[in-house]
């Protein structure tokens, strides 16, 4: 009896992917400058927002902020009609523009 | 566009159970259990199903940046493959394909369906029938499409639905086949077994049934926190293997062949490297494994370049190790048709 088999998949566009691609960036930022780094970092991106938390150790010091808007801008979300986009700073905390990270071991 | 980060240092009680004084001893950074999976249903050994839904998204994307063909598309979209296979799980045919794209108001909501519509069957479908020549009539069926069902999509990505980080497991592996011991894999360095044990053990499934052991293979491999040595590795061939060898006989003689300690595993597949972001949009397993140079730029300014190799664990690098061990130099491998039964017994391997 023949049977019916489905798989999905998600762009590199979509918010979950969004997420991971982020998590991953930084994941590769920190191994590139230290490749002994520990991390774990999970991402959330919503209306013009991008939330990270996670525990790192490294001696890696990074602009997470500004890896995050790199892999929004290769993504494509570029232009403020997507409500979503790499460049715009309409919802800027400025307390928290251009946070960088320095834990240290 | 603001970017909130409340990155801390680890804790230090779970770190001790994971940093050891001899790296080869390190322990597994959680507890846990892990699948790696393969068949011989496509060519990079990965379920057709995901390997078409991934494909279709792919150039999708591709169209999209290339902005020539079909110029209204935005970044966010998803994709499903429905097969039908025969009773000797071989798939047959493709039954339904559906696609929702996002994409620019360029005109009235009937008119732009049915031009998406129109321009999916008649471009997108064409260039990804180019990639899968083996299996070019699987598209000639009467294939059921559904393009964008719910209408309009013009607000989606992140301002449509919130995204999180892990949430998309089954499209990172094996789209439902095989199994999933629940652990996503973005966002973890490779100490984590999450990811370096499922990329571990997609590389063993991968070279077993590349050397023609099995048609389909799943490997399971668990973990407890802090402990080097894994708990178990069990290899299930589900009925396809070209063997004469139980499922127990072959997972020991794989847990022989590869040493699924942590440090080992990092050592094995080149893993504290900076190879991630390659792997966290169109599926972690079944890619091209490939030496690149990528450059990273520091807070400074400073550019490091990094030599480095991506998808290790695609490699086909174990399959004369694992027919020399189970003594298989007669067999056909994997895409041969024939499936030739070797009469040896288990004592008789060791």
């Amino acid at each position: 009896m023949p049977y019916l088999f489905t798989s999905e998949s998600v762009s590199e566009g979509h918010p979950d992917k969004v997420a991971d691609q982020i998590s991953d960036a930084l994941i590769d930022n920190f191994l590139a400058f230290d490749p002994n780094s520990k991390v774990a970092c999970e991402t959330l991106v919503t209306t013009g927002q991008v939330v990270l938390a996670g525990e790192v150790k490294s001696k890696a010091y990074l602009d997470v902020q500004e890896i995050a808007r790199g892999i929004i801008r290769k993504i494509g979300y570029t232009k403020s009609d997507y409500m979503f986009e790499a460049n715009s700073c309409g919802y800027s905390l400025p307390s928290m523009s251009n946070q960088q990270i320095s834990i240290r071991e | 566009m603001w970017v909130l980060s409340a990155i801390h240092e680890q804790s230090a009680d779970i770190n001790q159970g994971v940093d050891r004084k001899k790296k080869e001893e390190q322990g597994a950074g959680d507890q846990g259990m892990m699948f790696g999976y393969a068949t011989n249903e496509t060519e990079n050994y990965m379920p057709l199903a995901l390997d078409l839904a991934h494909t279709l998204l792919i150039e999708l994307a591709a169209l999209r940046r290339e902005n020539k063909v079909i110029k209204y598309l935005r970044p966010d979209a998803k994709s499903q493959v429905t097969l039908e296979y025969d009773d000797n799980n071989k798939p047959v045919r493709i039954d339904a394909i559906v696609i929702s794209t996002q994409h620019d108001d360029f005109d009235s909501e009937a008119k732009m369906l049915a031009k998406i519509e129109k321009d999916i069957k008649t471009i997108l479908i064409p260039r990804v029938i180019k990639k899968y020549p083996a299996y070019k009539h699987f598209f000639s069926g009467n294939i059921k499409f559904h393009v964008n069902p719910t209408g309009k999509f013009v607000i989606g990505g992140p301002h449509g639905d919130t995204g999180l980080t892990g949430r998309k497991i089954i499209v990172d592996t094996y789209g439902g086949k095989g199994a999933h011991g629940g652990g996503a894999f973005s966002g973890k360095d490779p100490s984590k077994v999450d990811r370096s044990a499922a990329y571990a053990t997609r590389h063993i499934a991968k070279n077993l049934v590349a050397a023609g052991v099995a048609d389909e293979v799943l490997v399971q491999v668990s973990y407890a926190i802090g402990v080097a040595a894994p708990m178990g590795i069990y290899v299930n061939t589900n009925g396809t293997a070209n063997v004469e060898l139980t499922d127990g006989e072959i997972s020991k003689i794989v847990a022989g062949i590869f040493d699924m300690r942590p440090y080992f595993i990092e050592t094995r597949l080149k893993l504290r490297n900076p190879i991630y972001s390659e792997t966290a949009a169109y599926g972690h397993m079944g890619r091209k494994n490939e030496v690149v140079t990528k450059e990273f730029t520091a807070p400074d300014g400073k550019i490091i370049k990094k030599k480095v190799e991506l998808f290790t664990w695609e490699k086909l690098d174990y399959v004369s190790k694992i027919k020399k061990h189970l003594k298989l130099n007669k067999l056909p491998g994997a895409k041969s048709a024939t499936r030739l039964k070797i009469h040896r017994s288990f004592s008789e391997l060791f």
